[in-house]
């Protein structure tokens, strides 16, 4: 039952987030569509034309029958061309740069929050002792720190002063794509300082709502009770307390998720780092409402799968959500 | 059905004998919060921007907007505090008038997001059934939906966006993970015996939700308008290093924006670009310090555990012969 809503409930949001990328440029102030096509006039192909007025309604048709266009052409896989890099469809760009960033937001935001968990786990089993006053405040400031921000001193201080790591791109510029270990270890030569912006400054916030869960699980009888039974502190702290202190943080994880998908567009920018995030910013600035739109979906599609999964692997963590369905 | 009168009777005693007890419990919240280190730094560090940001014109030494003052790229001297920008303006006077405009687009942000996540979780929470249905599902759709790109695909759409747009599209995506705390609090209130009472004493929704759920909550309302104006300040840096809206005004995202587009970096300017990052960043830091500071003085749980049960706790540990991590 638990599955079939959550399921359910994940279509529904596919449809939503579908709908509102539809509608978002029509309800818009002054139809930024309709003075993009007429600008593009003439300095596109006829056959262009005609796809962009297809894929932004540009006629006469009812807003619904436009809609229904609209998801006749998603379903058909066709999500238009960037007006940018004509005539490359915005499908070929976003197969081309997701997987760039689900590599490297995925990998830095499961290390942010496992990192996190743990020191914010010991934090709040030392509470007020050394280790826990130097590291709240620590990862307080960083956790402060705009990735953005320090991405820039990083790239100023690493990259451009001292020459330890490259400066742009995400492998080797006139290399392709491969898979040997040249290769590989180039693009992690490339990703280390992008990596480090979101890392540094992402770990702060699971360190201290860690910290805050744990310390009030630890004071929770079945605690008490592991530790009355000469259980060994060790124990008692990761299998008795932070199983449950973790809890909240795990469907925090999925939200952050699809969060950092979207929060690391600048730091692909500063790094040039091919992206999606990066392909968002240049669709901006080059205004290419197409690519901005495709992008968008993409975006909230994958969210909203990270969501889905964290809720199926949460009913693994948390038995009580399967019975009252919560954790939602 | 025999508790009616009862409850009547509390109610009315609550009317007569709680006029005084309520207060001097919020006050005592300040007072705990104003003793709490961590809340005393978040307030004197936000205290001293939201100075620089009301006496702005005061502070200036030149004209911020103006281009040409000095020679380009002059490090921090006794003329230029901060030294002067790629194009020869003041850095310092447009920190000071950047300031002014981050601080405000950020407690604009803060008052809409604390309003609509206290409409929607108070109202949606108390009031239960088919409204707080459609509430909840329009917050768990807003909190799912990617908020980076969606501020930047809706920014995007309204070209030259001034600093009002800016202030409106961050705070109508800011408020779904606070509304929906609200919601589960005020949910906990709703079969209380002080809102029974109220309910019962003929009082409208609204005045419940106004003078009984309301109060209760001040702390969390605290707190969300706490985050909300941190996330103001945070996304009015994104948008505008993205280039998003005017870019005349000085703000500290616009000074980064120049910075990144002037190469501050690659030319050694480090001034440009420390001041308005620095300052975003002590300003998000003393905002969490706050709230942080309020939390422990306010959430019963997070108090250190009384000294008994923890020599308890350590002779059973001892006696159990275990040595350990702490």
């Amino acid at each position: 039952m638990y599955y079939v809503k959550k399921l359910a409930n994940f279509i529904v949001l596919v449809w939503v987030a579908i709908t509102l990328n539809f509608l978002m440029p029509h309800l818009m102030p002054g139809n930024p569509m309709e003075a993009l096509v007429a600008k593009s006039k003439g300095l596109i192909s006829p056959t262009a034309m005609k796809a962009l007025e297809l894929q932004f309604g540009i006629n006469n048709k009812p807003l619904w029958q436009k809609y229904f266009d609209y998801l006749n052409q998603l379903i058909h896989g066709n999500l238009g061309v960037s007006i940018a890099n004509y005539p490359v469809s915005v499908k070929t760009i976003i197969a081309e740069s997701l997987p760039w960033t689900l590599v490297l937001v995925g990998v830095t935001t499961i290390l942010a929050f496992m990192i996190g968990t743990l020191i914010g786990m010991v934090s709040a089993w030392r509470r007020n002792k050394l280790f826990d006053s130097i590291m709240g405040p620590l990862w307080m400031f960083l956790g402060s720190v705009p990735p953005f921000w320090l991405a820039l001193l990083l790239l100023y201080y690493f990259a451009v002063q001292w020459g330890w790591f490259p400066q742009i791109h995400a492998y080797n510029v006139g290399d392709s794509p491969s898979w040997t270990f040249k290769f590989i270890g180039d693009a992690i030569d490339h990703a280390v300082l992008p990596a480090l912006s979101l890392l540094i400054t992402g770990i702060g916030s699971w360190m201290l709502a860690m910290r805050n869960n744990m310390i009030q699980v630890v004071k929770d009888d079945y605690v008490s009770f592991a530790t009355a039974r000469g259980l060994p502190t060790r124990k008692v702290m990761m299998t008795y307390a932070a199983r449950n202190a973790i809890l909240p943080n795990v469907t925090q994880f999925a939200i952050t998720l699809g969060w950092a998908v979207g929060g690391q567009i600048l730091i692909e920018q500063i790094f040039s780092y091919p992206g999606i995030g990066y392909q968002l910013a240049q669709a901006v600035t080059s205004q290419d409402y197409p690519l901005m739109q495709g992008i968008f979906l993409i975006i909230s599609v994958v969210m909203l799968a990270a969501n889905f999964i964290v809720d199926m692997l949460y009913v693994r963590l948390d038995p009580r959500a399967r019975a009252e369905g919560v954790g939602v | 059905m025999s508790q009616q009168p009862v409850i009547a009777a509390e109610a009315a005693s609550d009317r007569k004998g709680n006029v005084a007890p309520p207060k001097p419990d919020r006050f005592q919240t300040v007072k705990l919060l104003l003793r709490e280190p961590k809340a005393v730094v978040g307030f004197a560090i936000f205290g001293f921007f939201l100075a620089i940001a009301i006496f702005a014109p005061l502070l200036v030494t030149h004209d911020p907007t103006q281009q040409g003052i000095g020679m380009p790229g002059q490090p921090p001297s006794k003329t230029y505090w901060f030294g002067t920008n790629g194009f020869g303006s003041d850095v310092y006077s447009q920190w000071v008038y950047g300031t002014r405009t981050s601080m405000s687009i950020a407690l604009q942000v803060g008052v809409i997001g604390t309003v609509i996540s206290v409409i929607f979780g108070i109202y949606g929470g108390y009031k239960g059934g088919k409204v707080d249905a459609v509430l909840n599902w329009i917050t768990q759709v807003m909190l799912v939906l990617p908020s980076y790109p969606l501020i930047i695909m809706i920014s995007s759409y309204v070209p030259n966006a001034g600093a009002q747009m800016i202030v409106w599209v961050l705070g109508l995506t800011s408020w779904p993970a606070a509304a929906r705390m609200k919601r589960s609090q005020a949910m906990t209130y709703r079969s209380r015996d002080f809102v029974l009472a109220a309910k019962l004493g003929g009082l409208s929704d609204f005045r419940i939700m106004a003078t009984e759920i309301f109060p209760n909550m001040l702390s969390l309302v605290f707190n969300t308008f706490i985050s909300m104006t941190s996330w103001g300040i945070f996304g009015e840096a994104f948008l505008r290093f993205l280039g998003i809206g005017s870019t005349l005004t000085p703000s500290w995202g616009n000074m980064l924006n120049g910075a990144q587009n002037g190469q501050a970096l690659l030319q050694g300017m480090w001034w440009w670009f420390i001041p308005p990052g620095l300052s975003i960043t002590l300003v998000i830091l003393s905002l969490t310090l706050i709230n942080y500071g309020l939390d422990a003085v306010s959430n019963p749980r997070l108090q250190p555990p009384p000294k008994l049960p923890k020599a308890l706790r350590s002779q059973l540990r001892e006696s159990g012969g275990q040595e350990g991590l702490a």
